[in-house]
């Protein structure tokens, strides 16, 4: 999983950009391309599973609660 | 969300576009809008098979939330969100594990049903100008026996004609613990406190009009009652209370790649993240997810989650010896397991408000008796004015 992560990453920098133009960023603006299309249901995703998995990522914002049990 | 302006409204936003890597900002400036979310999820935990259940319900968690969002302008480059959430859980609990007569472990879940409620609110205050944004947050969250105080900064400056995004931020928590029934059950943690210090670095690039990538690295260190107030642990025919390290540190780092397919007017998603920490735990996840447009308001989303994890080193399902460090913990979520998640969206926009629907279904694997699995149901409506 490691080696595959870090060949993936290593993909996605050696891959050469073109330069877009602001009138070409049509596509890109549109909500399905965000990293997160939809802030509510990230957030419940990422409450459920950090409350039953043992990963803690850390991202932006602030936010608590238990999640025990 | 209008569909009659959509595209003007990507165009015009497109040369500030940078998506951002964290989930409570964004790279647009303000709209100058106000807008209201909300969202319905009901979560429900599969019932453990009865030949794993020595002791107690095999009944588990069943929670409703209710989540509302509200995002207001304040000035020409500020605006406030408001979020709040509120739960309702119900149901029983695991509590310890212990061998059978042929040496395998076997769970107790706790008697009675737990009810209990958690209230959240939340407050963003993003700035925002042509080159940079910044966003301040502050959280609260209360339940009976937690509760929880949060910050968080985070900043973004976007360059290179705006293709490029760099992201930072820190946010942090003070949590106090005050479990139930401590007299009933003296080992139960009293006036407990955990304190969270984090912070991330993010990039992101426009790689062409159709293709997006960025990568997360994160961190955080944990300090004070790590332990789970209400589980126990079976220690060679005794039962002794939960306890893990006072002190936890977190690394994180992740890749998100988006693509867009103008033939089949859809989007790609992958997101790739991995996770480890002092405790010996690590960890990977893949997301696969495909948004398929049809027509010019509806969307059906498909996706795909895989999420693997090694066990704590101090971690047993049962203890035959004790341990030099005093260290115990039978807990699944410490535990080495597999879990896949299988999710359908569907999501209808209309004039001036969406609608959508989530289904999920969470299955884990691995040696712990009381695995878990859930089926999750998730409604969202929001409208802008």
């Amino acid at each position: 999983m490691n080696k595959l992560f870090l060949l993936l990453i290593a993909a996605a920098l050696i891959q050469g950009c073109t330069q877009v133009k602001a009138w070409e960023r049509g596509n890109l603006a549109k909500q399905e391309m965000a990293f997160t299309p939809d802030p509510l249901e990230q957030k419940i995703s990422s409450h459920v599973y950090h409350s039953k998995e043992a990963s803690q990522t850390t991202g932006a914002g602030a936010g608590g609660g238990c999640g025990c049990n | 969300m209008q569909e009659k302006n959509k595209t003007l409204a990507a165009l015009s936003s497109a040369a500030m576009l940078l998506n951002t890597l964290s989930s409570s900002a964004s790279a647009n400036p303000p709209d100058q809008k106000t807008t209201v979310d909300y969202r319905y999820t009901s979560y429900e935990e599969g019932a453990l098979d009865a030949d794993k259940v020595v002791e107690g319900s095999t009944e588990r968690y069943s929670i409703d939330i209710h989540q509302v969002k509200v995002k207001t302008p304040v000035a020409g480059d500020t605006e406030l969100v408001f979020s709040g959430q509120f739960e309702t859980l119900s149901g029983a609990s695991p509590w310890y594990v212990l061998p059978n007569a042929d040496g395998e472990a076997v769970q107790v879940m706790t008697g009675a049903t737990i009810d209990e409620t958690r209230a959240e609110a939340g407050l963003d205050f993003r700035s925002y100008n042509e080159k940079s944004e910044s966003t301040l947050s502050v959280s609260y969250s209360g339940e009976n026996d937690y509760t929880s105080f949060g910050f968080g900064y985070a900043g973004q400056w976007r360059f290179n004609k705006k293709t490029s995004t760099l992201s930072w931020g820190v946010n942090g928590s003070k949590d106090y613990i005050d479990a139930t029934d401590a007299d009933i059950y003296p080992g139960r943690p009293t006036e407990e406190t955990k304190n969270r210090l984090g912070g991330f670095v993010g990039f992101s690039q426009v790689m062409s009009k159709n293709r997006l990538a960025g990568v997360t690295l994160g961190l955080s260190s944990l300090e004070g009652y790590l332990s789970d107030a209400y589980k126990l642990a079976w220690v060679n025919g005794d039962i002794v209370q939960d306890s893990r390290p006072t002190s936890q540190n977190n690394y994180n780092a992740s890749l998100r790649w988006r693509e867009y397919i103008p033939k089949a007017n859809a989007a790609l998603h992958v997101d790739l993240g991995y996770y480890n920490n002092n405790w010996e735990i690590a960890s990977g996840t893949f997301n696969l997810a495909w948004y398929q447009n049809i027509g010019s308001s509806w969307q059906i989303t498909p996706s795909l989650r895989y999420y693997n994890q090694s066990a704590a080193v101090f971690y047993q399902p049962f203890y035959t010896e004790q341990r030099m460090d005093g260290f115990y913990s039978s807990d699944y979520r410490l535990s080495e397991f597999s879990a896949i998640s299988a999710r359908l969206k569907v999501a209808k926009t209309f004039d001036r408000f969406y609608l959508n629907f989530l289904y999920e279904n969470y299955s884990a694997s691995g040696d712990h008796p009381a695995m878990l699995s859930f089926d999750l149901i998730s409604l969202g409506v929001g409208t802008d004015f």
